[in-house]
């Protein structure tokens, strides 16, 4: 009786839709409803939107580093990175001043390693953006500048030798697969190297040079390890580009995600602060060096900055025309190119990018200042410079009159503008629990959480790489395959599943994305491929997802729909998000403790479920044994529809006979996976739930609702809902003249007069191409603010 | 995302490329001018496709007397920067190739920033040697991403 119909498997994808009309409302509200503090000119508008993450290119390639985007790479460059015997004590490692828990730095004014060295640790997230490195720029690429430490005397303390013995111990198997064979390191000395003591640099001279290059050569393929895994690391959105991202979007109501005072700041910082006169760009700097007169941390011998790196950094054997860079000669322009012999870099350092500012005092390249008050104070007061010429120009210099056009203007804040300002830069932070990784309730299959890409995601366009949509299938244990799509580089390819036409590229490369997975939980007698368009508008926002086949109510096997398989499908969907964290290459890209979950009508009693909904056989029984005539193909299925004419009754009677039969099992079904963060459900079945239950759902839950529906009747389903949930969900979209299909994209074929047609076509008013795209839009949106953002 | 736009469509944009130091009004945006003691006119020709921010770039220089008669095998150097902000160009860029006499390649060219910039040839030639001073403007571009 309720075998579904093959026509039927659509139904599982009617999750994603209703989220763009909020946003066309939005667009449509009276701009004179704007507050005033949020009216910017079309000018401010392009400037603002210059700084949000979005606009991040990709991390440009580094053709001196050949293993940079190799997972592998990554994974050694991780462990190297917290090794603490690459270093003279055994007990100092990279992460000792680049602290993953706090910005990647140390908070101190002046890193200290095996000694105390003597300016301010950097930050690294971002940093594969930098042409120079270092707050001097003595280096042209990541992997040499991490190698500077390693053998500086007050940092790592290391030599050559030590490291290349420790590689070969420890990490002969991993080192190899990724740069060949170990040299021959059998009666070289333990301590050796060209910048240590003078017993270590006796020992390096006296070795052969054939042994020294290779020696060398271990020590470059450290330190492009390193630079693959800090390559990896991304900014996550700060609220300053929710703000701007809303702005640009049109969605005034979520411009209060800054307060009053913090608008006025960015007004000032990009107006007559003059911030943004150097700190520009989504990283909030220009990458290149300035003077601003900063006092110098040691007034009898002030650190000459860039006008001492240039000639380093062109006479360094790791540069990228050196013996050890993977690049060609005409790749390493910017070393041709690089501005040498001009008084201004004199005193010069580089300009800081500000993301996380707020989290990271004391400022200055010796941390110098200890609050970002007395650094807004100082560009102020715009001192002269202790050496070389500050670019600031001093309030008085130029006596009364304004200053020429052709000059710096003065910077002249109020104490009000001044603590504005000073707020505004705390817009900047990712979120506070984003830096102390541990997760709270790692559930089952989650080891991987503890990966520290969590301190740096990306969204969207800022995501390095990933811009197809990759495929891949993972069998299940039950005989069926998850499917699962992901950001990858690899071109798309045309590919026919049944009646359509998609493409991808199949079994490509992943690339980390948000590092974020979101399940879709497809309908009854559902198949994956009718999700792919909302699968692709998460992919492009960095997700990972995955669309595990429930057995016995796919198109492929529709015998056990219903209760039935209600029960099955959220264990199925924790059994995906296993299956996805055991996978060699996709588990190490994500972090696992937050999971969203989609689901459209059958799909969508998935998703209520796992948001901590309870519902019981014997409540379906009792709906439909109260509702089959307003309600009938709920109950019935894709069979037959009632047509008024005398047939009905005997449905009726035949429907309501079985169903009292079946379902009168009262025990509350539920299913919790801790891993779940955020959950939507579309057009659910949901008349069988526990109102009670949907009370305060466990996660935040966003609703889809298709006033036009005939297959689940929203008053009884999603509208019961909404009404138990709200406050605490929040409707996504309703579409007033969709259907039960419209989370169906792409739609398959429907014929007509068909009981598909009729149950999931579209009415003839509901515009799919417009509406869908800013539905899956809103959709991905709602995870990335749920998932992607730390928990408040 | 970031474009360069050429100096012929400037003044359109300057309004655009505001951030916190507005480039004055009358700025002579002019590709084509005579050099300070009017020994040559040069002409500038911006890259094909705009470069992004940070990213190096190639110009073109026309050479010529002022009679309109292009001018071989002179030296140029370049310099320039941002007026407003008190700093240089950060590169240093160089004439790298004359693949036709009077014209002249400028590589390693690079913008840090949106708004008004300078761009300074000094030029030696057998004909003599003389100064000119180019303002361009840099921009984001509105719909780039």
């Amino acid at each position: 009786m309720r075998r579904i119909m093959n026509a039927a498997w659509l139904l599982g994808s009617l999750m994603p839709m209703s989220a763009a009309l909020v946003v066309a409302l939005a667009h449509a509200a009276p701009p004179s409803r704007e507050p005033d503090v949020h009216r910017w000119s079309k000018e401010e508008r392009a400037v603002l939107a210059s700084l949000s993450l979005t606009r991040l290119p990709p991390v440009p390639i580094d053709p001196s580093d050949a293993v940079e985007r190799l997972p592998a790479a990554i994974e050694l460059g991780q462990r190297l990175f917290a090794e603490a015997r690459v270093s003279a004590n055994g007990a100092v490692s990279c992460a000792s001043c680049h602290d993953p828990r706090k910005q990647f730095q140390d908070g101190l004014p002046v890193a200290r390693g095996v000694g105390t060295g003597s300016r301010r640790a950097m930050p690294i997230v971002g940093a594969g953006h930098s042409t120079w490195l270092f707050w001097d720029g003595r280096k042209d690429s990541l992997w040499a500048q991490a190698l500077g430490p390693l053998e500086d005397a007050v940092e790592h303390g290391g030599n050559r030798t030590r490291y290349a013995h420790l590689l070969a111990s420890n990490y002969r198997k991993e080192y190899e697969s990724l740069f060949g064979a170990m040299p021959e390191l059998e009666g070289l000395p333990r301590d050796a190297g060209p910048l240590g003591s003078a017993a270590e640099t006796a020992a390096w001279a006296a070795m052969d040079p054939r042994q020294r290059m290779a020696v060398s050569r271990v020590f470059a393929n450290m330190g492009k390890a390193i630079a693959a895994y800090e390559k990896s690391l991304q900014h996550e959105p700060s609220r300053l580009d929710r703000y701007v991202d809303s702005l640009e979007a049109g969605r005034t109501a979520d411009l209060a995600v800054l307060q009053p005072g913090e608008v006025r700041g960015l007004r000032l910082f990009i107006g007559k602060g003059q911030c943004v006169s150097c700190h520009n760009g989504p990283l909030l700097t220009d990458q290149q060096f300035h003077n601003t007169g900063v006092p110098p941390r040691n007034p009898a011998r002030p650190d000459r900055g860039r006008a001492d790196a240039t000639a380093r950094v062109r006479t360094d054997e790791f540069n990228c025309l050196g013996p050890f860079s993977d690049a060609k000669p005409g790749q390493c322009q910017e070393l041709r190119f690089m501005l040498e012999d001009d008084p201004a870099l004199l005193g010069a350092f580089k300009t800081p990018g500000l993301r996380a500012v707020a989290q990271r005092a004391p400022y200055m390249h010796a941390g110098q200042l200890a609050t970002l008050e007395q650094v807004v104070r100082h560009y102020i007061a715009a001192p002269h410079a202790a050496l070389g010429h500050s670019e600031l120009t001093h309030r008085h210099a130029g006596g009364a009159a304004a200053p020429k056009h052709d000059e710096r203007a003065p910077i002249d804040l109020t104490d009000a503008e001044v603590a504005d300002l000073v707020s505004f830069l705390g817009t900047l932070d990712a979120g506070p629990a984003s830096m102390a990784a541990a997760p709270s309730d790692p559930g089952p299959g989650s080891e991987r959480a503890s990966l520290p890409m969590d301190s740096s995601k990306c969204i969207g366009l800022s995501c390095p790489g990933g811009r197809h949509l990759g495929h891949i299938e993972l069998p299940q244990a039950d005989g069926g395959l998850t499917t699962v799509f992901y950001p990858t580089d690899t071109p798309e390819a045309s590919v026919q599943k049944g009646p359509f036409s998609l493409s991808w590229a199949d079994d490509a490369r992943p690339e980390r994305g948000n590092g974020r997975l979101v399940v879709i939980s497809h309908g009854s007698g559902g198949s994956p491929w009718v999700h792919v368009d909302l699968a692709r508008a998460l992919v492009a926002r960095g997700f990972t997802v995955a669309i595990p086949q429930h057995a016995g109510d796919n198109y492929q096997d529709p015998s056990e729909p219903g209760p039935t398989s209600w029960v099955r499908r959220p264990i199925e969907v924790s059994r995906a998000i296993d299956s996805v964290a055991s996978h060699g290459k996709l588990g190490p890209l994500l972090k696992l403790d937050r999971v969203g979950i989609i689901g459209g009508s059958a799909g969508g009693h998935t998703a209520l479920t796992l948001a901590g909904g309870r519902w019981s056989h014997s409540r379906f029984r009792d709906h439909c044994l109260q509702h089959i005539e307003q309600d009938f193909s709920s109950c019935v299925g894709f069979i037959t529809l009632q047509r008024g004419d005398g047939l009905d009754g005997i449905k009726t009677w035949a429907a309501k006979l079985v169903i009292r039969l079946r379902f009168s099992d009262a025990t509350p079904q539920g299913h919790i996976d801790p891993r779940i963060g955020a959950a939507v459900a579309m057009v659910p079945f949901a008349a069988d739930f526990d109102p009670e239950s949907l009370r305060q759902p466990r996660v935040a839950l966003g609703l889809v609702i298709a006033d036009k529906d005939v297959n689940q009747v929203p008053r009884f389903h999603v509208e019961a809902v909404r009404a138990a949930c709200e406050p605490r969900c929040e409707v996504l979209q309703r579409l007033a003249d969709a259907g039960h299909g419209a989370m169906l994209s792409p739609m398959p074929p429907l014929h007509a007069g068909s009981v598909a047609k009729t149950l999931l076509g579209d009415p003839p008013a509901f515009d799919r191409a417009a509406l869908i795209p800013q539905l899956n839009a809103d959709i991905a949106a709602f995870f990335v603010r749920h998932l992607v953002p730390p928990a408040p | 995302m970031y474009r360069f736009i050429s100096t012929a469509f400037a003044l359109a944009v300057l309004a655009a490329t505001a951030g916190c130091v507005s480039a004055p009004s009358n700025l002579d945006l002019s590709l084509t001018r005579p050099t300070f003691d009017n020994k040559f006119l040069v002409t500038l020709q911006p890259p094909v496709k705009p470069a992004a921010i940070n990213q190096l770039h190639s110009w073109q220089v026309k050479l010529a007397t002022p009679a309109g008669v292009p001018v071989a095998h002179a030296r140029i150097k370049v310099d320039g920067g941002m007026p407003q902000h008190g700093h240089g160009l950060p590169t240093r860029p160089q004439v790298t190739q004359e693949p036709v006499d009077g014209t002249y390649v400028i590589e390693g060219v690079k913008f840090s920033m949106t708004g008004w910039w300078e761009i300074k040839l000094a030029i030696d030639s057998p004909e003599g040697a003389d100064k000119v001073t180019f303002n361009t403007v840099v921009a984001e571009a509105a719909s780039g991403r």
